[in-house]
């Protein structure tokens, strides 16, 4: 066998895609909501800004209407003069430029027209030392060309900027961190599985049949799975062990035949006289018998490969009346009696292999019951099912052999001498197994009663 | 009888033409399908027997050619595959029998000697049959010997009807397997030995002479007595 080649690194690429995906997702995730926040946030402080800057450049205006620029003037140093927690600045600018009134000392170069101005700038402050600071300010025009500048410092707006970047570097780093850490656990935890399954595939590939995945009591989706692959692999077993007593009965039951043959044709070479007739027939005989153990063997690997695309609706009372039609002579020349209780009954299956069942199961009946005894069959529809049940009031079958005799080739060590192949309720078995019927083997005290329940024609 | 061989295995046709020439029957052989078909074409038999499994041309092949060209020579197929789809598909294609291998050489004999008898006489499916003092009503469905009426179950009327159209003939218990029960698997034990029991007490009453013999190791022949 060529061992399949090894294809597991030392890096778990699968997780580490998985990690990286699931850390991704959490950056993307953690990155839109800061934003979107410091976005609202923002807006929010800049509307208030400039309600405040607004409100003190309306009333200033009221003053110039009222008083003229000398008002304004006047109102500038007041409000300048005052300690107040929002610092605003103002600036009365004539037409060259030069100050008139207010805290600063020359008309800012950002603002070029009239209106409402968000911008930074260099800043004195009382120390003398410039900084640079985010500013809001409204420009207006008034009479004679003097403009009028009333200002204030978006300090907040500045310093939430300055902390939304910090949390954003911050968070980002976090979520990085953990959902690469998260990420790579989960992954892991989820290949582990396939790792698992693959590690038992191999083992079962090794040899080790009998080799299952684990099944968590999660009942979970991998516990699905667990379960399908488990039924596949028991199925794997089942066909292998059941190959291995095929291939095992068969040769047994071919050689001995064989075996004979040849010792009869040595011994007729070492007498150095032709072939006896005696062992001629006799040849004959256990090439007959040979040949039956074929046919029997490929009838029921072909009873295995029963297509369920072909079937058919097929009167189960029907085939029981025709092969008790056709055993019936038999039964009576074997000093049995034979019952018939034939209700209608219509399974969907194979004609020839369900007729072949119940053929071999009277064909059972009559050679392992005593003169004297009775068979009974009996088909009926009952509780969903279909079932067809053929019992005799042979020896029966021990309960702890039951399951064995439904092997191929397997005889009972009473029943080796007689004749058959020991396939006949092999085929029953296959037969119940293609139509997913169960085959009970009961004590009919005494005797055996062989019941074949059918699920039900028309279920679907 | 002549007979046509196309069988690609040298020591089953060997064991075959000799078996043929014993009974006195002459066999032409031919080990491949289109060798098969060419004799087939060119000369008259009485019967060819046609592997299925055939370098170059296969058995049904050449079956199906030979129909195609109006043939109407019986035709017995053998094949390895003895499965009921296969026989259907033998049939179909034009075959008169059909034989799974391994056969034995008394059941290939008996099956040839069925299909030429048929074909020599196209079955008029006469309403009464006759063999010896035996007479069988196809009408009335009753059987009589010497005017003593025979009482018979369906399946042995049907087994008495079948031995009776192959009179003289040994019928093998496959065929009649075949034919009255239309199972195509061995139902074991001496099923068809039973059913001819019961019929060869009804037809040989005390006294008359034997109609219905055993032949050793083949199956069964119906004679005039």
């Amino acid at each position: 066998m060529v061992s399949a080649p090894d294809r597991r690194r030392p890096f778990h690429s699968a997780a580490l895609r998985g990690a990286l995906w699931i850390t991704l997702i959490a950056l993307s995730a953690t990155g839109a909501a800061l934003t979107v926040q410091y976005l609202q946030t923002t807006r929010l402080l800049q509307a208030r800004a400039q309600a405040l800057v607004d409100d003190e450049t309306a009333s200033l205006i009221a003053r110039y209407r009222y008083d003229g620029l000398a008002g304004v003037e006047a109102a500038i140093d007041r409000q300048a003069a005052l300690p107040r927690l929002n610092e605003f600045f103002y600036l009365l600018a004539a037409p060259d430029g030069t100050p008139a009134a207010g805290n600063l000392l020359g008309w800012p170069v950002e603002v070029t027209a009239a209106g409402f101005h968000s911008f930074a700038t260099e800043v004195v402050n009382t120390q003398g030392l410039p900084t640079r600071r985010w500013v809001d300010a409204r420009a207006v025009l008034l009479g004679g060309n003097y403009r009028l500048l009333v200002g204030s410092f978006a300090d907040e707006r500045a310093s939430l900027r300055a902390r939304y970047l910090s949390a954003l570097f911050w968070s980002l780093l976090v979520t990085g961190v953990l959902g690469l850490a998260l990420g790579w656990w989960y992954s892991r935890r989820g290949l582990r599985f396939v790792d698992d399954v693959s590690d038992v595939g191999q083992r079962l590939l090794a040899g080790k049949l009998s080799e299952r995945v684990p099944v968590s009591n999660r009942g979970d989706e991998y516990d699905r799975l667990a379960t399908t692959i488990n039924s596949c692999f028991a199925e794997i077993e089942r066909l292998i062990t059941s190959l291995r007593a095929t291939t095992d009965g068969m040769a047994h039951d071919l050689k001995t035949p064989l075996t004979r043959i040849r010792a009869r044709l040595e011994l007729a070479e070492l007498s150095g006289a032709d072939v006896p007739a005696a062992a001629i027939a006799q040849s004959r005989h256990d090439l007959d018998s040979l040949l039956e153990l074929i046919d029997g063997a490929l009838g029921l690997a072909r009873a295995e490969a029963t297509a369920t695309a072909g079937f058919a609706p097929v009167a189960l009372d029907a085939v029981a009346r025709e092969a008790i039609e056709l055993y019936g002579p038999v039964v009576d020349e074997a000093g049995l009696a034979l019952t018939a209780d034939l209700a209608p009954a219509e399974v969907i299956g194979a004609r020839s292999l369900l007729a072949q069942a119940v053929a071999n199961l009277l064909d059972n009946a009559i050679k392992f019951t005593p003169a004297g005894g009775s068979v009974t069959v009996v088909t009926a529809m009952a509780a969903g099912q279909v079932m067809l049940t053929v019992r005799d009031s042979g020896p029966g079958i021990p309960a702890a052999e039951r399951e064995a005799v439904l092997g191929r080739f397997h005889r009972l060590e009473r029943d080796v001498a007689a004749p058959g192949s020991g396939i006949g309720l092999s085929l029953v078995a296959v037969a119940a197994r293609v139509h997913g019927a169960t085959l009970t083997l009961a004590d009919a005290g005494p005797g055996l009663a062989v019941t074949l329940a059918f699920p039900t024609a028309r279920n679907g | 009888m002549k007979l046509l061989l196309v069988e690609d295995d040298a020591e089953t046709a060997d064991y075959l033409r000799q078996g043929l020439a014993e009974l006195g029957h002459s066999a032409d052989h031919a080990a491949t399908g289109v060798d098969g078909l060419t004799a087939a074409l060119t000369s008259p038999y009485d019967a060819i027997i046609l592997d299925r499994g055939l370098p170059q041309l296969d058995g049904l092949a050449v079956l199906r050619a030979l129909r195609a060209q109006g043939v109407r020579t019986p035709v017995l197929l053998l094949s390895a595959l003895g499965q009921l789809d296969d026989r259907v598909t033998g049939l179909e294609a034009g075959a008169d029998d059909y034989l799974p291998k391994p056969f034995s050489f008394r059941e290939l004999v008996a099956r040839l000697e069925a299909i030429v008898r048929r074909g020599a006489a196209p079955e008029a499916l006469a309403d009464r049959l006759v063999v010896g003092a035996l007479s069988l009503d196809r009408l009335a469905r009753t059987a009589s010997r010497n005017g003593r009426r025979i009482e018979l179950l369906t399946k042995e009327y049907q087994l008495l009807e079948y031995l009776m159209r192959h009179a003289g003939q040994v019928v093998t218990r496959t065929m009649m397997m075949e034919a009255i029960w239309d199972y195509s698997f061995n139902p074991g034990t001496n099923v068809i030995d039973v059913h001819i029991g019961r019929l060869r007490t009804k037809i040989d009453a005390d006294g008359e002479a034997p109609m219905l013999r055993t032949v050793r190791g083949a199956g069964y022949r119906l004679d005039a007595a």
